[in-house]
């Protein structure tokens, strides 16, 4: 009998799992975009307002399980939850008058215009949930040939030294059973501070009417727009990486990027996801960049 | 026994479907006859003239996962809570002729209502904006947030509106007692 070794039956179970997810990243060919005659944006940000990650509890997994150390789990969760929602509250109350979804919706038919790839007739935001991956619902009320849907979340780490802003994006096309894009966009902050307690950094977040949050959200949402042009901003084209810098050595500890501003890259990562992220040790609102 | 548990079963699996969850705002085992937090009653008159939705969002109260938040009538709810906002026992109804002037006329604006679900948790957001209009004519404008959290057990609606009716009692708590503030001495 054949034995595999333990390491690679999990390298070979993992290869298998991750053939049953969908790829985060299919680019646009541009035999597809060469079809496209119109495309309906819509854009999913079912939050009202920023929100701040919370770790799980993992005792029940460590300790092998049972419902007593699930109980364990929750009441861990439940402090940290109630503790994370208590720092945030502050800095909601500072951002309270930030209307997220209305500016992401705003910058994004903005960017709708230069992506020429889709010729967009129509973009807009929704406080509804969107399954990409559910065509029948995306087509609802659609008369174009195509359908760019978009989901974005946004929240603070659960160490609440930066803010994280995820957007998933599917490209569907009538003829066509699977999206002929996909692309995943990730926004990261630096650090606002080394800080050692989250009251500190929550404090960051607040401080001067929540000045750096809003920063940080109309950058992120500014960022994404530079990621969802990048993918798909011309026929079929997806830019090629510039070569690594080799002027400092900051800039040397980033992989080949696609778009620079100031001290930000966008890389493609691996797996194909765009990331925006900054060299800067730490997030102030004076080192945004120009745009 | 077995009953029990094919109801929490059946409950878990309601989770995992699709469509809306309704949340009964205004359903009284939710908490929302009595509040779930009594505010102090101000020691002069202060009615409630109007109460208007400003929501930039009024299509959800939040989603959990891929179904949608979502209640008919928030506005009629929060008129329902701002009841207690009364004071020296008339209660913070609207102004209706015939009653004595009051000594402080709130209006409120209706900003953001929601929930949403963290790990094994829930949580509830009501943000109200007050403007407190006193006798002598002079305006207080403030905001106000009531939070709760608890533990999510079956995403039930009736679960999201008993923590939204105990988000609403804390706001209308702070309300009540900024409205004493403002009283008049007597």
């Amino acid at each position: 009998m054949i034995r595999f070794p333990l390491a690679l039956t999990f390298v070979l179970a993992s290869l298998f799992a991750a053939g049953c997810a969908p790829a985060v990243y299919v680019p646009l060919k541009a035999e597809d975009s060469g079809t496209i005659r119109n495309t309906r944006v819509h854009a999913a940000i079912v939050q009202d307002e920023v929100a701040a990650a919370v770790e799980r509890s993992n005792v029940a997994a460590a300790g092998g399980g049972g419902l007593l150390l699930a109980l364990v789990d929750v009441a861990v969760e439940s402090h940290r939850t109630s503790r994370a929602n208590k720092l945030m509250e502050p800095v909601r109350k500072e951002v309270g008058d930030f209307d997220f979804r209305a500016q992401f919706g705003a910058t994004l038919q903005k960017t709708a215009l230069e992506l020429s790839a889709l010729k967009v007739t129509q973009a807009a935001t929704t406080a509804k949930p969107l399954v990409i991956s559910d065509p029948a619902a995306l087509w609802k009320d659609v008369p174009e040939d195509a359908v760019l849907a978009l989901v974005t979340n946004y929240e603070l780490s659960a160490n609440f030294r930066s803010l994280t802003m995820v957007t998933v994006a599917a490209l569907w096309t009538r003829n066509q059973k699977e999206p002929i894009y996909r692309g995943r966009y990730l926004y990261h902050t630096p650090p606002i501070g080394a800080f050692k307690e989250l009251e500190e950094s929550s404090q960051a977040w607040a401080a001067n009417n929540g000045a750096a949050l809003r920063a940080a959200m109309t950058q992120g949402i500014a960022e994404t727009m530079k990621m969802l042009t990048l993918d798909l901003g011309t026929a079929g084209g997806t830019p090629t990486a510039s070569p690594t810098p080799k002027l400092s050595i900051l800039e040397l500890s980033f992989p080949a990027y696609l778009a620079k501003d100031g001290n930000r890259y966008i890389v493609r990562i691996d797996g194909g996801a765009l990331t925006s992220a900054s060299s800067d040790e730490r997030f102030t609102p004076d080192s945004m960049p120009s745009r | 026994m077995n009953a029990r548990a094919g109801v929490v079963a059946l409950g878990l699996l309601a989770g995992c479907a699709g469509g809306p969850i309704v949340i009964p705002l205004r359903d009284e085992t939710a908490g929302a006859r009595p509040p779930v937090t009594r505010p102090p009653s101000p020691p002069c008159r202060v009615t409630v003239a109007a109460v208007e939705d400003e929501r930039a969002n009024r299509d959800t109260l939040g989603a959990i996962g891929n179904r949608p938040l979502q209640a008919d009538d928030v506005r009629e709810w929060i008129v329902h809570g701002m009841r207690d906002v009364g004071g020296a026992g008339d209660g913070g109804g609207p102004a209706e002729a015939g009653r004595p002037p009051a000594d402080i006329v709130t209006r409120i604006g209706i900003e953001r209502v929601y929930a949403r679900t963290v790990v094994t948790q829930m949580e509830a957001v009501v943000a109200l904006r007050a403007a407190f209009t006193a006798a002598d004519g002079s305006l207080t404008e403030r905001r106000y947030r009531g939070t709760g959290t608890r533990v999510n057990w079956v995403n039930a609606g009736m679960e999201f509106a008993v923590l939204l009716n105990e988000a609403l009692g804390s706001a209308v708590t702070q309300i009540a007692a900024d409205a004493g503030r403002l009283c008049p001495p007597r």
